[in-house]
C-alpha cells in the first residue's frame, strides 16, 4: 500500500512538472530569443542563448527614434488611467445598487446585466463614425473615456458591497456622516480587496486590447505598444524578418507583468475567483 | 435576479442614490447604448462613411447570409471555441485535481503560479511567440525535428495552432477556478466516500464532478461569449497584416473587413448577426443549465 502511494506521488508530480514545463517553455523561448542574435535565432530558437546580449533591446529602443518606449508608456498610461476611472465609476454605482433602496433599482440593474450579452465589437463601427465626426480619432481620450462605464465591473463591486452590513452605514449616519462621507470612509475602505482584484482584471484586459485601438488610431505616437508589436517585423524589411526584435518587444511587455504577478500572486489569483465563484 | 427589494437603506435625500449611479449611466448611454442603437439603425442602410445613407431594408443581412465566407468565418470561430474549450476544461480540471491531491497539496505554492503564468503574458506577445515556435524556417519544432512542417501555411494545421495557443493560455484561468471550486468540497465528504469503499476514480466521477457542476456551467458560459469574439490570436498567428486566408479567419474579421472596405452598414449588420448568435447560444445554455439544476 505504501509503495503504491509513493508511485502515485511520483506520477502526480511528473504530470504536474510536465504541465509547468509546457506553461513556461513559450515564455522561455520568448525571453531567451530576445537575447540571441539573428544568426543564432535562425539555428537555435529552442535552447539557451550561447552569447546572450542586450543588443536587441538597444536596437528596439532606437527604432523610429524611440517609438517603442513611447508606445510602451502609452500602454501603461492608458491602462492605468482607464482602470482607475472604471473602478471609480463602478464603485459609485455599485454602492447605490447594493446599499440604497430606490425606485427602479432592480429593473435598471437587470437591464444593464442583459446588455452584457452585446459584444463591444458591435460598437466599433458606430463609434468609429462618431469619433471621426467629433475629431476624437488619434487622441488619448478616445482610448480612455469611452470604456469608463463597465457593467462587469459594476456587477463585481455591487456583489461585494451587498455583503457590507447596513448597520455599519447606519452607525456612521448617527455620528452625522453624509452619504458621500459614508461612501468614502466606510464603503471604499471595506471594499479594498475587491477593488484590488477588479483593478488587476481591468488593467490586464486594457493592456491586452488590440482591435479597438487599432481601429481608432493611426498615429503611431499615440498607439499602445500592442498595436505596434505585430508591425515590428515589417521594419528593416530589406533583410529577413527581424524576429529577434519582435521577441525583444514581446519580452518588454511580458516580463514586467510577470514580475508584478510574482510579487502580488495572491491578489492576482483571487481576482480570478472573485468574478467566477461569487458571480 | 431575486425579488429581495427589502435590502438596503434609504438615501438621506431621495435623489442621492441616483446621483451615485448617474456617472455610470451617462457614460454607458453615450458610449455603449447609443452606438449600439445607432448600429442597429445603420445595419438597414448602405453607407460609405461620406455622403448620404440609403435605406435598403434587410439587404445587408440577406447578403451576409448568402455570403459563403460569412459561414466559413462563423464556422472557424465555433471551431476555435469548441476545440479549445474541451481540452482547456479537461486539462485544467485534471491539473486542479492533481494539485489538490494529497500527494501534491503541499507544493501548491509552486504549481499554482506557474500553471497560471500564461494568463499574465500579453495575448499579442504570446501570439507572436507562438508564431516563432511553430514557424516553418526558424520555428522551434522545425529545428528540433530537422524538417519544416507547414504549421502556419497549411489551412488545417493553421487552425490547430490557434487551438493550441488558446488552450495553452486558457488552462491557467480555469485551473484556478476549478481549484477554488474543489476547496468548497469538504474533505469529510471525500473521506466518507473512501470509507464506504469508493475508489479514487469513482469518487471523482460520482462526487467531485457532480458537485462541481455549477462551476463547469459558469466556465462554459463565460468561455462561450468570450470565444465568439476571438480576434487577436488567429490574426497575429496566421497573418502578416491582419489578412489571414478566409478559410481560417474568425468572425470578427468580417466586421473589420467591411469597415475597412467602407461598407459601414454591412459591418453593423455583421455585428448584429453576432448578437443574435450569442443570444441563441445563451438561451440554449439557460435551457441546458435549467435541466441540469433539476437533475
Amino acid at each position: 500500500m505504501n509503495k503504491r502511494r509513493t508511485i502515485t506521488t511520483i506520477f502526480v508530480h511528473i504530470v504536474l512538472l510536465a504541465a509547468c514545463f509546457i506553461a513556461i517553455y513559450p515564455v522561455f523561448v520568448m525571453v531567451s530569443g530576445s537575447l540571441k542574435s539573428a544568426n543564432e535565432l535562425a539555428i537555435n530558437a529552442s535552447g539557451f542563448p550561447h552569447e546572450p546580449s542586450l543588443e536587441n533591446f538597444r536596437r528596439l529602443f532606437t527604432v523610429n527614434s524611440g517609438l517603442i518606449l513611447r508606445t510602451f508608456f502609452n500602454s501603461i498610461f492608458v491602462s492605468a488611467t482607464s482602470t482607475l476611472l472604471i473602478v471609480a465609476v463602478a464603485c459609485l454605482a455599485g454602492f447605490a445598487f447594493a446599499k440604497f433602496r430606490f425606485r427602479g433599482r432592480d429593473t435598471i440593474f437587470f437591464l444593464l446585466l442583459m446588455t452584457m450579452m452585446i459584444p463591444v465589437e458591435l460598437n466599433l463601427t458606430p463609434l468609429y463614425l462618431f469619433y471621426a465626426k467629433l475629431d476624437w480619432l488619434n487622441t488619448y481620450k478616445v482610448q480612455i473615456i469611452p470604456s469608463m462605464a463597465n457593467v462587469f465591473a459594476l456587477f463585481l463591486m455591487r456583489q461585494y458591497m451587498v455583503t457590507i452590513p447596513d448597520s455599519l452605514i447606519e452607525a456612521a449616519r448617527i455620528d452625522g456622516a453624509g452619504d458621500f462621507t459614508v461612501f468614502r470612509r466606510i464603503i471604499i475602505p471595506t471594499s479594498t480587496p475587491s477593488i484590488g482584484a477588479l483593478a488587476i482584471l481591468q488593467f490586464l484586459s486594457k493592456w491586452n486590447e488590440l482591435i479597438y485601438p487599432k481601429t481608432m488610431l493611426t498615429d503611431e505616437e499615440l498607439m499602445p505598444i500592442m498595436v505596434i508589436l505585430p508591425t515590428l517585423n515589417e521594419i528593416e524589411s530589406a533583410r529577413s524578418v527581424p524576429w529577434e526584435l519582435v521577441l525583444a518587444g514581446c519580452t518588454l511587455v511580458t516580463v514586467p507583468l510577470i514580475i508584478v504577478f510574482l510579487i502580488f500572486q495572491n491578489k492576482f489569483l483571487s481576482s480570478v475567483t472573485l468574478g467566477a465563484v461569487k458571480g | 435576479m431575486s425579488k429581495r427589494i427589502q435590502h438596503g437603506i434609504k438615501g438621506q435625500k431621495p435623489f442621492i442614490p441616483y446621483l451615485f449611479i448617474l456617472p455610470f449611466l451617462i457614460f454607458y448611454a453615450i458610449f455603449f447604448l447609443y452606438p449600439a442603437f445607432y448600429s442597429l439603425v445603420l445595419s438597414f442602410f448602405r453607407y460609405k462613411g461620406y455622403g448620404g445613407a440609403s435605406f435598403i431594408g434587410f439587404k445587408n443581412y440577406e447578403n451576409l447570409l448568402k455570403y459563403g465566407t460569412m459561414w466559413d468565418c462563423l464556422g472557424n470561430t465555433f471551431f476555435y471555441f469548441i476545440f479549445s474549450f474541451i481540452p482547456t476544461m479537461l486539462f485544467s480540471f485534471i491539473l486542479a485535481l492533481l494539485v489538490r491531491s494529497r500527494s501534491a497539496r503541499r507544493f501548491q505554492f509552486i504549481y499554482k503560479p506557474v500553471i497560471f503564468l500564461p494568463q499574465v503574458c500579453a495575448v499579442v506577445a504570446c501570439s507572436l511567440c507562438f508564431k516563432i515556435i511553430f514557424g516553418e524556417r526558424v520555428g522551434v519544432f522545425s529545428q528540433i525535428l530537422g524538417k519544416s512542417i507547414p504549421f502556419l501555411s497549411d489551412t488545417s494545421l493553421m487552425r490547430l495552432v490557434v487551438v493550441i495557443l488558446l488552450t495553452w493560455r486558457g488552462i491557467g484561468w480555469y485551473f484556478i477556478i476549478f481549484l477554488s471550486g474543489l476547496t468548497t468540497i469538504s474533505d469529510d465528504i471525500i473521506e466518507a466516500a473512501t470509507i464506504d469503499g469508493s475508489g479514487t476514480i469513482s469518487t471523482v466521477f460520482r462526487i467531485t464532478v457532480p458537485m462541481m457542476k455549477p462551476t463547469f456551467m459558469l466556465a462554459f458560459i463565460t468561455n462561450a461569449i468570450g470565444s465568439l469574439k476571438i480576434y487577436t490570436e488567429p490574426n497575429l498567428l496566421l497573418a502578416q497584416n491582419y489578412d489571414p486566408p478566409m478559410q481560417v479567419a474568425p468572425y470578427i474579421n468580417l466586421i473589420v473587413n467591411s469597415m475597412g472596405g467602407g461598407q459601414f452598414g454591412m459591418a453593423c449588420a455583421a455585428g448584429w448577426l453576432l448578437v443574435i448568435v450569442i443570444l441563441i447560444l445563451t438561451i440554449l445554455q439557460l435551457k441546458f443549465f435549467g435541466n441540469g439544476e433539476e437533475a
